[in-house]
């Protein structure tokens, strides 16, 4: 049974792969959800368990049509399945092969009137889903997606530079013989990282208020 | 004039005696299957990035656009340094290449210095402190201001060495700070950083100094001894 320091340890030894890790495990997850739904498709209970568990993940797809939506008041471009069309028989082929073939091509002849009251149906409702986009487009979105969201979630733990505040930006000083400045944020930061002793220096600001390793004999203000 | 193959034997025991003192290695990106996955990621971004910026284009939005680099680029043009690996393009490790292995290799050992040392950075831990905050430099002010930091310091390396094999003029600090813009997509804050940061190393040069950075030192002085012959001598 693993501890919390093993497992603190493991993300400690393998942070800067972390992020890797999770490219890879939302690409795969993301390819597996893609498969299952398409096999899934005319089974409508084990679709919708598939759509209950993907649903526990973030949707960033849904979110970019919902976006599109927002912006533009349409719906999203998506794929639409080509038909297909079988290639036309030789002329010498069987009569019931080439049939077959028209019959698969050629719309049927209007049917001759009749008497008979046809009960109308209502027109399609609006599918999203419908339309056509380009499949590259489509792989580089998702090549996109792949690495965008495993990137955003690591940036989302950003961390802050530990350092002294400082109460004035761009002002020069020295700390501990070392040079420093006050950066825009307001916190103390080095300049190098080591002291000018280390080469036989001193720490000194300049009359224009530059902090630098003069010569140990030079004067100017500590 | 230094002949050629002496500058090259230089470079070669520089190589060396520097992965030596900072327990680095150098290896070649293009033979490297790490990097080679790296250009591909830069190329499939690209790519991807691309295509959002048609689409947003469509609803009037005009993203900025970040300068990276093309996996070709990545790999034949720019020097990489992943914790105590430092990666180089093919051509920098040829025999031709041996003046600006001089000059990247000690800015490359900066960045080793650097991971070894760590930061403090909240909770994350000291020793990937380093590579977290130069990666979140692209999100966070305060991260920008640690890259600019860590950059300048590496810069001023890169031409306190340049000075002291060619004996020419340093780069400007607006070039630097300009190009640090540009290429790490540095933020205004980090830029500030930058900045001031080589105004106090170019302050020190002037001097007569070398800027307070512990491999700039190191470098200086391994030149200083074993090819004092070099000084200013060299043509880049």
């Amino acid at each position: 049974m693993p501890t919390l320091t093993t497992i603190t340890r493991w993300i400690d030894a393998h942070a800067l792969s972390l992020p890797l890790y999770l490219a890879l495990a939302t690409g795969l997850l993301r390819a597996a959800y893609a498969l299952a739904s398409r096999i899934l498709a005319p089974y409508p209970r084990a679709r919708a368990a598939v759509e209950a568990a993907a649903a526990l993940a973030p949707d960033v797809l849904r979110f970019m049509q919902q976006v599109f939506l927002l912006l533009t008041g349409r719906p999203m471009p998506s794929t639409q399945p080509v038909s297909v069309v079988p290639a036309q028989p030789a002329s010498a082929a069987p009569v019931a092969v080439r049939r077959e073939w028209y019959a698969a091509v050629v719309p049927p002849p209007p049917a001759p009137m009749r008497a008979v009251t046809v009960r109308g149906r209502p027109p399609p409702a609006p599918d999203g889903q419908r339309g056509s986009a380009s499949v590259r487009a489509l792989l580089a979105l998702a090549a996109t997606l792949t690495v965008a969201l495993p990137l955003g979630a690591a940036l989302t733990g950003c961390p802050n530079w530990q350092r002294p505040v400082c109460p004035a930006p761009g002002v020069y000083a020295c700390v501990a013989d070392q040079p420093a400045v006050c950066s825009p944020s307001g916190e103390q930061t080095p300049i190098g990282d080591e002291p000018c002793s280390a080469q036989g220096r001193v720490c000194v600001l300049r009359a224009d208020g530059v902090a630098y390793c003069a010569r140990s004999t030079d004067g100017g203000a500590r | 004039m230094i002949p050629a193959a002496r500058i090259e034997e230089v470079a070669a025991q520089f190589e060396a005696a520097l992965c030596a003192e900072l327990g680095a290695t150098v290896v070649t990106k293009r033979e490297s299957f790490g990097h080679r996955g790296i250009a591909f990621a830069f190329d499939a971004v690209a790519a991807g990035a691309s295509k959002l910026f048609e689409l947003a284009t469509l609803v009037s939005i005009n993203p900025p656009l970040f300068g990276l680099p093309t996996g070709a680029e990545y790999l034949d043009d720019y020097a990489t340094t992943i914790g105590t690996e430092i990666a180089l393009p093919a051509a920098w490790r040829a025999p031709a290449g041996a003046v600006t292995r001089m000059i990247v290799e000690p800015h490359e050992g900066v960045h080793v210095e650097q991971h070894k040392r760590g930061v403090e950075a909240g909770w994350w831990p000291r020793k990937v402190g380093h590579s977290v905050l130069y990666l979140c430099s692209i999100a966070t002010d305060d991260a920008a201001e640690y890259l600019g930091h860590v950059e300048a310091d590496a810069y001023a390396t890169t031409e306190c060495v340049r000075a002291w094999l060619t004996g020419g003029p340093r780069r400007p600090i607006a070039d630097i700070v300009d190009s640090l813009r540009r290429h790490y997509a540095l933020r205004p804050a980090g830029a500030a950083v930058a900045e001031a940061t080589l105004r106090s190393h170019y302050a020190t040069m002037d001097d007569g100094g070398v800027p307070p950075v512990t491999v700039c030192r190191w470098t200086i002085a391994w030149l200083d001894e074993h090819a004092p012959d070099l000084r200013g001598q060299v043509i880049a």
